[in-house]
């Protein structure tokens, strides 16, 4: 299980180099909108923090009194961004095959069968993986392949 | 569906009285087929390729050549009928070869 699940991540990374390469190879590729479109680099990074939060990023407090005080504000807010994006990455190395997938069949499956299956972490191929990786964690952490094998 | 919501020259018809019978017919098939013509010509050549070789940079190459041809064909409207998915289709195989041939060659 561990195997597969490095398998996976390997295929994961080729898959976003793949990408890049193939938009730069065949130029009417980033003509077409939906394909390009929708592997903007960066496009919405920050969707994924504010959705679950559910209201904008604001700094704590009230009035600035000095600007000291906005000076750590802003440190604040750069450390929660880079936080933030550090997970972002973490979960498109760990996750892009199915994402990769996800946008490439959004187009095709009828809204909720899309949900279903590929709704960020709790879609069915995202639990899937869920299960692949801890099951990988677990063996590499014991020594024990718990699928028996 | 009722003949006059079809866009004009789907039938073929007006390439058939020119006396252009492949277009003719390809019109014809791609009508027929929805748009998807191009896409499962894509799919069978890559097949036999696949089938014939068994290389899949050779796939990947041949690939793109018949990508960039059917869509530099797209851009001056050849086609009638187009699907637009079928290009989203044909970009999602070949992004799966060049995965494929960069994880046998990176990973493996």
């Amino acid at each position: 299980m561990a195997k597969i699940a490095f398998a996976i991540l390997g295929m994961s990374l080729m898959l976003n180099f793949a990408t890049g390469l193939l938009l730069g190879l065949v130029p009417e590729f980033q003509a077409d909108v939906t394909i390009s479109g929708a592997y903007t680099y960066d496009e919405g990074y920050s969707n994924s923090f504010v959705n679950g939060l559910e209201q904008e990023v604001k700094p704590s407090g009230g009035a600035v009194e000095d600007k000291g005080s906005a000076l750590w504000r802003v440190l604040d807010m750069i450390n929660i961004g880079f936080i933030s994006k550090i997970f972002q990455y973490v979960l498109n190395y760990l996750y892009g095959f199915v994402k990769f997938i996800g946008i490439m069949l959004s187009g095709l499956l009828a809204p909720d069968m899309w949900r279903m299956l590929f709704s960020s972490g709790t879609g069915i191929f995202y639990i899937i993986m869920h299960i692949v990786y801890i099951t990988a964690g677990i063996s590499v952490w014991t020594g024990r392949d718990l699928s028996g094998r | 569906m009722v003949m006059e919501y079809l866009p004009v020259n789907t039938t073929g018809w007006t390439e058939l009285m020119r006396g252009d019978i492949i277009t003719a017919s390809f019109i014809m098939f791609d009508s027929a087929l929805l748009g998807w013509t191009i896409a499962i010509l894509f799919f069978v050549h890559q097949l036999i390729l696949y089938m014939k070789a068994r290389n899949l940079t050779l796939n990947f190459i041949m690939g793109s050549f018949f990508v960039s041809m059917y869509l530099s064909a797209k851009a001056i409207s050849l086609f009638p009928v187009i699907q637009p998915l079928a290009s989203n289709v044909m970009f999602l195989l070949l992004v799966l070869e060049l995965a494929s041939i960069l994880f046998y060659a990176f990973w493996r």
